[in-house]
């Protein structure tokens, strides 16, 4: 391909080589002078490829600029002296003994060639990167949307939503004040899910406080057989969190922890804040999670979202607890809302 | 004469619930009720009770293992009592077995009732909820064993299972910490685990992939599979693709 553009370009320059070397006192044959400009520019396929190699080795930028010249400018030269010096001596074995007009005059012209080519790779290098960046954007921007519908459907399981139902009817009968209390319990955690979409970060308090309308509801459902310890350092309100990241956690706690295990059982929820990190741990007192843990479905989506909202900068782990049961750790970094 | 009704509930509103719309039926009485399964079985095999209402999900053991641990003079008749359980659900249909989907109100319920007294007491009963309780075992990757120590029957989860190894008449299921018997036969459990973690590595000895912390080659190209714990266990010429294999996945 390239070789046929530079034969394409050598006919065209046919008639040039022949008037440049009538100036010089020399008249060619046209077959010669279609020799000499074809050897000009075949040359160039051979040397093309690496300038090609060394413009997408050492790319010119406008920030570094001291290495790119240190490489590209004796590059350029060498290249041209090598290229003219063959040049000549394939041109003086066309044409036999004599002058070889513009031979070091010419030498202006390689150099432009040359960087010409790199700026051509440089272009095509900053284009190729721009369209990856964007299409990396545009990649982790479905991830997000993925996994936030995901969370929103994980939020109300529908275990979860028909048993806390079926305990509504059941206080109705007994306590018409606290069933009441319960349904609107149960419209205020469904709002608050159908309310965040879109939104993907909220002050911590704003997610306690739905955390603690759907921890109430468990609360009535299980009575005395559930405790639920909240310990929340002072300060961390404020700190932004992905929205319904902690309920999926808790939920966790309670299905696989809590109410596998016979008899009474708690669920802890601690909030630290420190170190530019937000550290969020919650603990049940069941089995204990299979070691090594396959993660289910809930995991991995939390985890993806949290790589795409914070890259590498937040985690989630969930391992045995210290004294018994399962403890999930969610790490962020520590940010905070604007106060208004 | 009245039909003599237990209760088994994980939640206390759900099981005041129930007794509450059962005490407004004339021919129904509430004799026990239970919050886990394994006092349900106690209850049961004490009271002899006509019917059981029986939640599907508890902590222990479930409605199914209830049932599969009654032997066929204990076994009452029984209306399932679930709020979302897509696998039983099926079965349920399947099987014609009664069941109430939470909340019910209380004309499901008389409907669920007439037809369980109906049942109660008839012979065929007790293996029309065994094959119940097979058909949706089978429709999902066994999870856990029900094993007996010192009289009591507990749960064993499949995921702290380490291997499995045949026994004589018997299958001995080791875990990091215990060895528990179950009347089984190794190839049995092998169907019923999942073949992507459960991989056989010896005539009578099956392995939990996961629990594998690496292969150590013996000779005649047998491997010694060391486990998590450190416990060995051969691995036979035949089964060694096989298990490599499913440690590469």
């Amino acid at each position: 391909m390239a070789a046929c553009c530079f034969t394409l370009a050598a006919i065209l320059f046919t008639g040039q080589v022949w008037v440049d070397y009538a100036y010089a006192g020399r008249s060619l044959s046209w077959p010669r002078a279609f020799a000499v400009a074809l050897v000009d520019w075949e040359l160039w396929t051979l040397i093309a490829p690496i300038i090609l190699l060394l413009g997408a080795r050492v790319p010119v930028s406008r920030r570094r600029l001291a290495k790119p010249l240190v490489v590209h400018i004796p590059a350029s030269l060498g290249i041209a002296v090598v290229k003219l010096a063959a040049e000549a001596m394939i041109v003086r074995a066309i044409i036999g003994p004599g002058r070889v007009p513009f031979s070091l005059l010419k030498i202006h012209l390689t150099l432009l060639t040359y960087w010409a080519i790199v700026g051509a790779v440089q272009y095509a290098e900053q284009h190729r990167l721009a369209r990856e960046r964007e299409l990396q954007a545009a990649r982790l921007q479905t991830e997000l949307a993925r996994a936030q519908v995901e969370a929103l459907k994980m939020q109300i399981h529908p275990h979860f939503l028909f048993n806390t139902l079926n305990a509504i009817a059941g206080l109705m009968r007994e306590d018409v004040e606290s069933a009441d209390v319960m349904l609107a319990q149960l419209g205020e955690l469904l709002r608050g899910t159908l309310q965040t979409e879109g939104v993907q970060e909220v002050p911590l308090a704003d997610e306690l406080r739905l955390l603690r309308i759907y921890l109430a509801i468990q609360q009535t459902r299980y009575g005395d057989r559930l405790r639920i310890d909240v310990d929340l350092a002072a300060g961390c309100e404020a700190s932004l969190v992905p929205t319904l990241i902690l309920q999926p956690l808790v939920e966790n706690a309670i299905r696989h922890g809590f109410s596998v295990t016979p008899g009474p059982g708690a669920v802890g929820i601690r909030v630290s804040c420190a170190q530019g990190t937000l550290r969020i741990d919650v603990t049940d007192e069941g089995p204990g999670p299979p070691q090594p843990l396959r993660d289910g479905y809930g995991l991995r989506n939390t985890r993806s979202r949290l790589r795409a909202l914070y890259g590498d900068g937040a985690s989630l782990s969930v391992g045995p607890d210290a004294r018994r049961g399962a403890r999930a750790r969610l790490e962020l970094p520590l940010r905070l809302a604007a106060s208004s | 004469m009245s039909l003599r009704v237990v209760i088994v509930d994980d939640e206390p509103l759900a099981r005041r619930r129930l007794k509450a719309l059962l005490e407004g039926e004339a021919s129904v009485d509430v004799v026990g009720e239970s919050e886990d399964g394994e006092l349900a079985l106690a209850v049961i095999r004490r009271l002899r009770p006509d019917l059981v209402f029986l939640d599907v999900q508890m902590p222990g053991l479930d409605g199914f293992d209830v049932i599969e641990l009654l032997k066929p003079d204990e076994c009452p008749a029984v209306i399932f009592v679930t709020a979302y359980d897509r696998y039983a659900m099926r079965a349920f249909d399947v099987h014609a077995a009664d069941y109430l989907l939470k909340p019910f109100e209380r004309g499901r319920l008389r409907k669920a009732l007439a037809r369980a007294a109906a049942l109660a007491g008839s012979a065929a009963n007790p293996a029309r909820l065994h094959a119940l309780v097979d058909a949706v075992r089978a429709a999902q990757p066994l999870r856990r064993f029900l094993v007996k120590s010192s009289g009591r029957v507990h749960a064993v989860r499949v995921d702290d299972v380490e291997s499995l190894e045949a026994a004589g008449h018997y299958v001995e299921i080791r875990t990091a910490g215990a060895a528990h018997l179950v009347r089984d036969t190794i190839a049995a459990l092998e169907r019923r685990l999942d073949a992507a973690r459960f991989v056989r590595i010896h005539r009578s000895t099956i392995v939990n992939v996961d629990k594998v912390a690496e292969l150590r080659p013996a000779l005649h190209g047998e491997f010694d599979v060391v486990l998590i714990g450190g416990r060995r266990v051969r691995c036979t010429r035949t089964y060694a693709a096989e298990l490599t294999r499913a440690l590469r996945s």
